[in-house]
């Protein structure tokens, strides 16, 4: 079981709390739950509503959206980022490839703290501010059709567990969010 | 540590700046010493030729012509763009330079003439186009390091001019001089070529600031600041004048001989460049620094002043010899650094469009002025030049007091940038009185659209207008109810009779809302109110009747009068839910004792919504026997907010009770409830409570105390402390802030997670201590712009920050400013790292484990933990600590199911 030092300093991991003071964090600490994850085991499908943040503790997560993998997910990445304000469909799917431990924060849990806690709330913001100017900056003429513009705006992790290159453009807006929640640097697709 | 290390924690510059600083050095000092040059050879040339009594005509000449050149080059950026005011003035200048030379020789006289109006105009110019370079790329809080020492390099580029005069002019003569200063000229242009691009490449301007529409006039205007800069500025360089005036009358009779007098002027020029280049490097800093803006800026005036008594005591080359000296080593130093520190305070775009404009007009009208004077008072009124004299210690006076003035002007520019986000409602309000408001207001009535309709409604309750109340009533008659809805609310709120009945017609309407609006309206302006009042009580629409008490619990009237506390009991007696509801409603407008024990038995009713009407008339009618009562209900969540102001209305009596809260006995959801509840009563015995707080060990409880006793200032609108013990606190908390900050920037750079966590932690931890001192602050200090100061200073953006410490350091003494720019200025980075010896990171986490933060404690464990600490005993659990710290000592000790590995697989995934 981690502590809660510990389990604060893996929600620092996640982009969209990375500026978030530790002591804030502490609060999201108390409400996320740890999650052992194996094999073979699906933590969501495309069609699941977002609700829940992963931040993987140990272990890999494959992402795979219209039965091609877009990214992968290695020990300090977060995956899922945008349920925290997003409740529509996930858009792609997130599958264990090797065992291990994720950390849980659900929406709800998330807002529940939040309510209590302006400051974290308007660090979240400006994150998300930040992410969607930079899609818009990197792709204006998609960025003013919303949805396709975030389709197109979904590429292959930075990140070094990130290997495998995007295979053709995914079906959900969530993706393109989805890799910049990942640090991903949004690029036009072919 | 490097010199450049030194110097860019000195300086407050980045790294990437220092080629920059060179660069405008350079630039400043090429820039001085060609005007240098030229100034020498101006006033020689034009003294042998015309002689000293003429020199007032030439001012009023080169005042006409700086009006020319500012609008030739205003014509010339509007129509090329690109071209931009700096490049437009130095091909003129190169140009014009490169013609006087040429034409000197041809015919001397007019160009003399010519020339001396060219360097008092338009090769003037240059100079603020330089500075404006300049304070684009430096904020006014590093201005007061950098610009001293821009004006050093000026300085020394002075002294090479004087020095180039004085020897140069018997070998290459006034030509070659002229020659070797359009050299000069060129090469000043390309060296602003060069830091353009440099400057651009890390500093692009926003887009936003990169124009203004305003006119240089509309920008005067309607700018008090920049009218009083104008003001003192204009003075500063009339008295210069008058100095200069009497300086060069009296060397013109001591040197006849032009040659000679080129020569001399050369070394005065010399020696005065030199002593001000020492004074500059030596104290002007330091004294920007120390003495602040103000008192640098006085220094200049005040000792004119002293010295203009001198001179009219007893005239003589000597005297006027030290007044021109003094005078001179002041304005180049401290005088020009802190003239261009107060331009700071403009907006960027409007400070690019009328500094080079302000700079020239005001100087060259200024001498102008002094022309017309010197020629109405010498050569009318044969006044004696004593008098002159005594007029410039005079003008001197008056230029003091104007620059305190403006001095207070310029804390106020940084203040109203840092209150920007504060909206004051009544603001809002002011704007619906506008006639082009109001007009806008009454064709939104007049349309189709019914959201505008409401939109215009509810704001034509804010403002009176003949035709807009004409509109108003006309809307009760709407198809849409949302519009009567809102027609019957402005209506109450501007007092309208109703003379066609229509609003009574509307109580009996089946939309509550509608209904609801109608009771209140009649309550307020209705014919006979108590009557209506009376109608209602004694009918059976509950509805209406709860209609009707809150439009009397909101104004009682005399419609108040209507209700009884036979009516009351009843309801009571009644005990249903809703009658409850009522009574406790109505024992909020009765008046008299009786309604105190009526009001601790709804109190006491399990019915949430009877509780919240009874805690709305308690609010209304305080008396102390509810207080324990109230005080109860303060710990229940639903109830919060209506019990806090209803304790808050009890006043005084209510702070023993409070004062129990806060002791913690009742956990800090009560201590933090009873801390906001004692900032509404704002009385003395309450800031005496909550200072407890302030003054205790627990961080926590200082900042609810703190926070608290902020709040009681904004609302009440005058100082809760006293400006000493506000000083006290704040100095403080800003112990608390160096201190972490100091801690975090040791941890920083290391490679361990959990110690670089324990860093973001002390980063935290002085962000806290900070918002703490700033509510210490606001306990006195206008909270307004106090809440932009803290926004900035907590930004990383040094730019952002530096109007926060500049407005800081205009209301703060000095000794209370000083730490705080120790800390904000990269002093303490310095500090810090000491002779640069690696800090030792066991002793780090030692001190965060003997702190009294619990975070901070959980945080030195898990490092500990990770780090392999040689003594783990020094990490022993006291009995008061959180779980966190429980957490991590239990994992430490194999107690939990993931002991030391578990550590250091997060320690990975961290990393």
């Amino acid at each position: 079981m981690l502590t809660p030092v510990e389990r604060v300093q893996i929600l620092k991991n996640a982009d969209l709390l990375k500026d978030v003071g530790p002591r804030r964090l502490l609060a999201l600490a108390d409400v996320s739950r740890e999650l052992e994850i194996s094999n073979g085991q699906v933590l969501y499908a495309e069609e699941d509503p977002a609700d829940v943040l992963y931040m993987l503790v140990a272990g890999r997560v494959r992402l795979l959206a219209g039965g091609r993998t877009t990214s992968e997910v290695g020990p300090g990445e977060a995956f899922g980022t945008w349920a925290l304000v997003d409740s529509s469909q996930r858009g792609h799917r997130a599958e264990c490839i090797a065992d291990g431990l994720a950390l849980a924060l659900h929406r709800d849990a998330f807002y529940d703290v939040a309510a209590g806690d302006l400051t974290l709330l308007k660090e979240v913001v400006r994150v998300l501010a930040k992410r969607l100017r930079a899609l818009v900056a990197d792709q204006p003429g998609e960025a003013r059709v919303e949805r396709e513009g975030l389709d197109a705006a979904r590429t292959p992790a930075e990140t070094p567990s990130a290997q495998i290159p995007p295979a053709g453009p995914p079906a959900d807006p969530g993706a393109a969010l989805e890799a910049a929640a990942l640090g991903e640097k949004p690029e036009r697709a072919e | 540590m490097s010199l450049t290390q030194i110097l860019g924690r000195r300086l407050g510059l980045e790294p990437y700046e220092f080629p920059v600083l060179a660069l405008m050095g350079s630039l400043a000092a090429i820039l001085i010493c060609a005007y240098t040059v030229a100034k020498v050879l101006r006033d020689a040339l034009f003294l042998s030729q015309f002689g000293a009594l003429a020199l007032p005509y030439a001012y009023i000449a080169v005042a006409l012509a700086s009006v020319a050149f500012v609008w030739l080059e205003g014509i010339t950026t509007r129509l090329h763009p690109r071209v931009g005011g700096t490049r437009f003035n130095q091909y003129t200048a190169i140009g014009l330079g490169a013609l006087a030379a040429l034409l000197l020789p041809i015919a001397p006289r007019w160009t003399i003439a010519c020339f001396y109006v060219w360097t008092g105009s338009q090769a003037m110019m240059l100079l603020p186009h330089f500075w404006t370079l300049a304070l684009d790329t430096w904020d006014s809080r590093r201005a007061r390091q950098v610009f001293p020492v821009l004006a050093g390099c000026g300085l020394v580029g002075g002294l090479a001019g004087g020095a180039l005069s004085g020897w140069f002019t018997p070998r290459v003569g006034h030509v070659g001089l002229m020659w070797i200063m359009a050299a000069q000229l060129v090469v000043a242009h390309g060296l602003t070529r060069i830091i353009e691009s440099r400057r651009t490449q890390h500093h692009a301007a926003p887009a936003t600031d990169a124009v203004s529409n305003a006119s240089r006039w509309q920008i005067l205007r309607r700018s008090r600041y920049i009218r009083i800069f104008a003001g003192s500025f204009a003075l500063s360089v009339i008295v210069a004048t008058l100095v200069d005036f009497q300086f060069k009358l009296q060397i013109q009779r001591a040197h006849p001989d032009p040659l000679a007098l080129t020569v001399f002027l050369g070394r005065f020029y010399i020696a005065i460049n030199g002593v001000a280049l020492l004074f500059q490097f030596g104290a002007a800093g330091w004294l920007l620094q120390r003495l602040g803006l103000r008192a640098s800026n006085g220094l200049q005036p005040a000792s004119i002043m002293l010295m203009s008594a001198w001179v009219a005591t007893s005239p003589g080359t000597l005297a006027v010899l030290a007044l021109r000296s003094v005078q001179g080593v002041l304005s180049q130093t401290l005088g020009k650094s802190s003239i261009e520190i107060y331009y700071a305070a403009m907006r960027t775009a409007e400070r690019r469009l009328i500094k080079p404009a302000l700079d020239t007009l005001v100087e060259r009208w200024s001498d102008a002025a002094v022309g017309i004077v010197l020629v109405v008072f010498l050569h009318v009124l044969r006044v004696p030049l004593r008098a002159i004299t005594i007029g410039t210690g005079v003008l001197a006076a008056v230029w003091l007091v104007l620059s305190i003035r403006l001095d207070r002007e310029f804390g106020a520019a940084f203040e109203q940038v840092l209150s920007s986000r504060w909206i004051e409602p009544e603001a809002a309000l002011d704007s619906v009185r506008i006639p082009t408001t109001r007009r806008a207001m009454f064709e939104a009535l007049q349309s189709e659209d019914e959201s505008q309709i409401v939109l215009a409604l509810e704001l034509a309750a804010n403002g009176r207008d003949p035709r807009v109340a004409r509109a108003v009533r006309g809307c009760l008659r709407h198809p849409s109810e949302n519009v009567r809805i809102a027609a019957v609310q402005a209506m109450t709120s501007l007092g309208l009779r109703d003379r066609e009945d229509v609003v009574e017609g509307c109580v009996a309407s089946s939309c509550e809302p509608l209904s609801r609006a109608a009771v209140a309206y009649l309550v307020r302006w209705g014919k006979r109110p108590a009557g209506f009042a009376r109608r209602l009580l004694d009918g059976d629409d509950r509805r209406l009747q709860a209609s009707l008490l809150d439009a009397l619990f909101d104004h009682p009237g005399e419609a108040a009068a209507a209700l009884t506390t036979a009516w009351i009991d009843a309801r009571l007696s009644a005990g249903d839910p809703q009658d409850l509801m009522l009574a406790a409603r109505a024992l909020g407008v009765v008046r008299g004792r009786t309604s105190a024990g009526r009001l601790q038995r709804l109190l006491a009713c399990d019915d949430l919504d009877v509780q919240r009407e009874a805690l709305r008339s308690a609010v209304r009618r305080p008396s102390p026997e509810l207080r324990d009562a109230l005080l109860g209900l303060l710990l229940v969540p639903e109830l919060s907010y209506e019990t806090r102001q209803a304790v808050a209305a009890l006043g005084d009596p209510a702070v023993p009770g409070l004062r129990r809260l806060l002791d913690g006995g009742s956990g800090p959801r009560a201590q933090e409830l009873a801390a906001r509840t004692l900032a509404r009563i704002e009385s003395p015995r309450a800031i005496a409570a909550l200072l407890t707080l302030v003054r205790g060990a627990d961080e926590r409880r200082r900042y609810l105390g703190l926070q608290a006793l902020a709040r009681m200032r904004e609302h009440s609108g005058r100082p809760v402390l006293g400006r000493s013990l506000t000083h006290r606190v704040f100095l403080r908390e800003l112990r608390d802030c160096r201190a972490a900050r100091r801690a975090a920037l040791a941890l920083a750079d290391s490679t361990l997670a959990a110690v670089r966590l324990l860093a973001d932690s002390y980063r935290e931890a002085a962000e806290m201590a900070l918002e703490r001192a700033l509510q210490a602050l606001a306990c006195w200090y206008d909270p307004r712009p106090l809440t932009g100061v803290l926004e900035r200073l907590q930004s990383a953006d040094r730019n952002a920050a530096a109007p926060a410490l500049e407005y800081l350091g205009h209301i703060l003494p000095r000794n209370v400013f000083q730490p705080l720019r120790a800390v904000f200025e990269g002093m303490e980075a310095l500090d810090a790292t000491g002779d640069g010896a690696a800090p030792d990171l066991d002793e780090q986490l030692r001190q965060a484990w003997r702190s009294n933060d619990a975070w901070l404690r959980a945080c030195a464990l898990h490092a500990a933990r990770v780090v392999g600490t040689p003594d783990p005993t020094v990490f022993m659990p006291r009995p008061d600590d959180t779980s966190a710290v429980r957490a991590e000592f239990a994992a430490w000790h194999g107690a939990s199911p993931a002991p030391a590995s578990g550590a250091r697989a997060v320690e990975e995934v961290a990393c």
